[in-house]
């Protein structure tokens, strides 16, 4: 028997059909947790979109707001604003709330699974579903349903998520969105005219927007960085082998990270979490316990060591985005860390160009089955085609040659970290659609040494007036605890993640 | 050291390496491939500057 909202719902949060949400009414109620306490009681139904995962989570445990409740206001915000921002290939609203029900029913029979549970979540397109499609944006896989789920997605099922809906991207998720593909481009809420960066552009927009209160994405080439920056969200590329790459359409091997995208440090904690850890289907997933990366959170940053590089690395690099680095620099300063420039080894100076090759000539692979069968069905409208066949001839001592520099610059870097905790950059050169021709994005390095690197909104551009900038974090392999440590202090200390777009 | 090749000599070869690889492209998939393939060659080029010891091994250190 379906539970009724009456019934689960406890305290004064009682919300009947017809009326919407009034949060107002938890002052005063029993008991509240927390979060709860904390919760502005000036908030409506029209707030719940923008709830952080933790906010949405004590409310529910607390049953004072339903799953059910949650994901109908995400679907309705959807109807109204997605055909604008274009977030979502596919919208799974009959699975939704369906699961939404299910939620509710085991948390008011008390069997409450923890902080995903109820919370409605998207995941990139490249992310299997079982039997939901998952389309990579491509005409090559258009009619692809899978018959089983990425782990990620099992995972966040099995805590008890809800999911949404997967998350548009360019086709392939080779570059950035209005790269093209299947179907019409994502775009940056921040100005809808905008790209909102990629390839994890629609799950980026789609936070940035109010649409999900979790995703997940992809990084390759800086796939979760470059959205996360664009859009103001956080966004985490884990060391390669922490998050299971199982049941997620491949861009190049070794150099494919999946990792959770957030509005806030300690959602993007809780989620890792929940989808770390080693997975007998991935032979490169770590076999190391998984932390509690909500533990660092209250760690803080006195003492903690923090490189950023010499000039003239950010030569070229915008005026807003060295601004904001520099305010960032003196709140980390402020807040006791101890900031030094470092030199990067020399290798670094051909990063791109190893991650250039090794990429490509894996991703040429991996389709080689398709460009056998399907060639004429990529997109028209991409470079995919273009770039996997040229791909295809990159001879296998070529290859290797890149990986024998690649595994050089991994023992150079890993020397410089030896004597820091974390190392500083910019999110991006420039804000969304700005060009910047600069020498070293800092991007890209971080997936072929595969360290982790985070990236929080840390500003807003002037010229032109109101895209977000990004900072950078990465740390040593495996320490994505240091990583938090420093992005919630930040985080604590300024507010830049409570500003929204207007939609 | 070999004279760069000419797009004309890089054509051929692609169409050649396409056979082996198995894609034979057309003479208009060559065209509209080959700047991609010259900037792979070029990321090439700066990549075989850097030098690596004969001991060299392309396996990144994985400390899983």
């Amino acid at each position: 028997m379906d539970v009724s909202r009456r019934d689960f719902l406890t305290g004064s949060l009682a919300i009947p059909a017809a009326r919407p949400c009034r949060i107002a009414a938890l002052r005063g109620c029993a008991t509240p947790s927390d979060a709860v306490q904390d919760f502005s009681p000036a908030k409506s139904a029209a707030d719940l979109p923008y709830l952080s995962m933790i906010e949405a989570a004590a409310l529910i445990k607390a049953r004072r707001l339903s799953p059910v409740e949650l994901t109908q206001a995400l679907l309705d915000r959807i109807d109204r604003l997605d055909g604008n921002v274009g977030a979502f290939i596919t919208v799974t609203r009959e699975e939704a709330l369906r699961s939404a029900r299910e939620a509710e029913r085991e948390i008011a029979a008390g069997r409450y699974r923890g902080p995903l549970h109820g919370i409605p979540f998207g995941v990139k397109d490249t992310h299997y579903t079982k039997g939901i499609r998952t389309t990579a944006n491509t005409p090559v896989l258009a009619d692809f349903v899978p018959g089983f789920d990425a782990t990620v997605v099992a995972r966040l099922t099995r805590a008890g998520a809800v999911l949404v809906g997967k998350t548009n991207l360019p086709e392939f998720s080779f570059g950035s969105a209005g790269g093209g593909g299947a179907f019409p481009d994502a775009h940056n809420p921040w100005n809808l005219a905008r790209t909102p960066g990629g390839s994890s552009s629609g799950s980026a927009a789609a936070l940035a927007a109010g649409l999900l209160i979790v995703a997940t994405g992809g990084d390759t080439s800086g796939s979760i960085r470059n959205p996360a920056t664009f859009c103001g969200v956080v966004g985490m590329k884990p060391t390669y082998g922490r998050v299971s790459r199982h049941g997620i359409v491949v861009i190049s091997w070794s150099l494919d990270h999946v990792g959770p995208m957030t509005r806030t440090v300690a959602d993007n904690a809780t989620l890792l979490n929940v989808i770390a850890g080693s997975d007998p289907a991935d032979d490169t997933s770590s076999d190391r316990p998984v932390p509690d990366y909500t533990r660092a959170l209250r760690r803080g940053v006195r003492g903690l060591r923090v490189g950023i590089p010499k000039p003239p690395q950010f030569d070229g690099y915008h005026r807003d985005v060295m601004r904001a680095f520099e305010e960032s620099l003196a709140v980390f300063r402020r807040l006791g860390a101890v900031v030094r420039e470092v030199d990067l080894p020399p290798t670094s100076d051909v990063i791109d160009d190893v991650q250039q090759i090794v990429r490509i000539a894996e991703a040429a692979s991996y389709h080689e089955p398709f460009l056998a069968t399907k060639a004429d069905r990529y997109a028209t409208t991409t470079t995919v085609r273009r770039d996997l066949e040229s791909g295809s001839l990159i001879t296998a001592v070529q290859y290797l040659r890149a990986q024998k520099v690649r595994a050089r610059f991994v023992k150079d870097l890993a020397d410089v970290f030896r004597s820091l905790d974390v190392f500083l950059t910019p999110g991006m050169p420039a804000p969304a659609g700005e060009p910047a021709e600069v020498k070293q994005p800092f991007r890209r390095m971080f997936n072929v040494c595969g360290f982790p690197a985070l990236v929080l909104p840390n500003g807003f551009s002037t010229t032109p007036a109101g895209l977000p900038i990004g900072l950078q974090i990465a740390a040593k392999p495996f320490d994505e605890e240091t990583i938090y440590a420093a992005a919630q202090a930040f985080e604590s200390a300024t507010d830049w993640h409570t500003r929204r777009p207007s939609l | 050291m070999a004279a760069p090749m000419t797009d004309a000599e890089l054509k051929v070869l692609m169409k050649q390496l396409s056979r082996i690889a198995g894609l034979d492209l057309s003479d208009e998939r060559v065209d509209r491939d080959l700047a991609t393939y010259k900037g792979h060659l070029a990321a090439i080029d700066r990549i075989k500057a850097v030098d690596v010891p004969i001991e060299a091994e392309p396996f990144v250190p994985s400390k899983r």
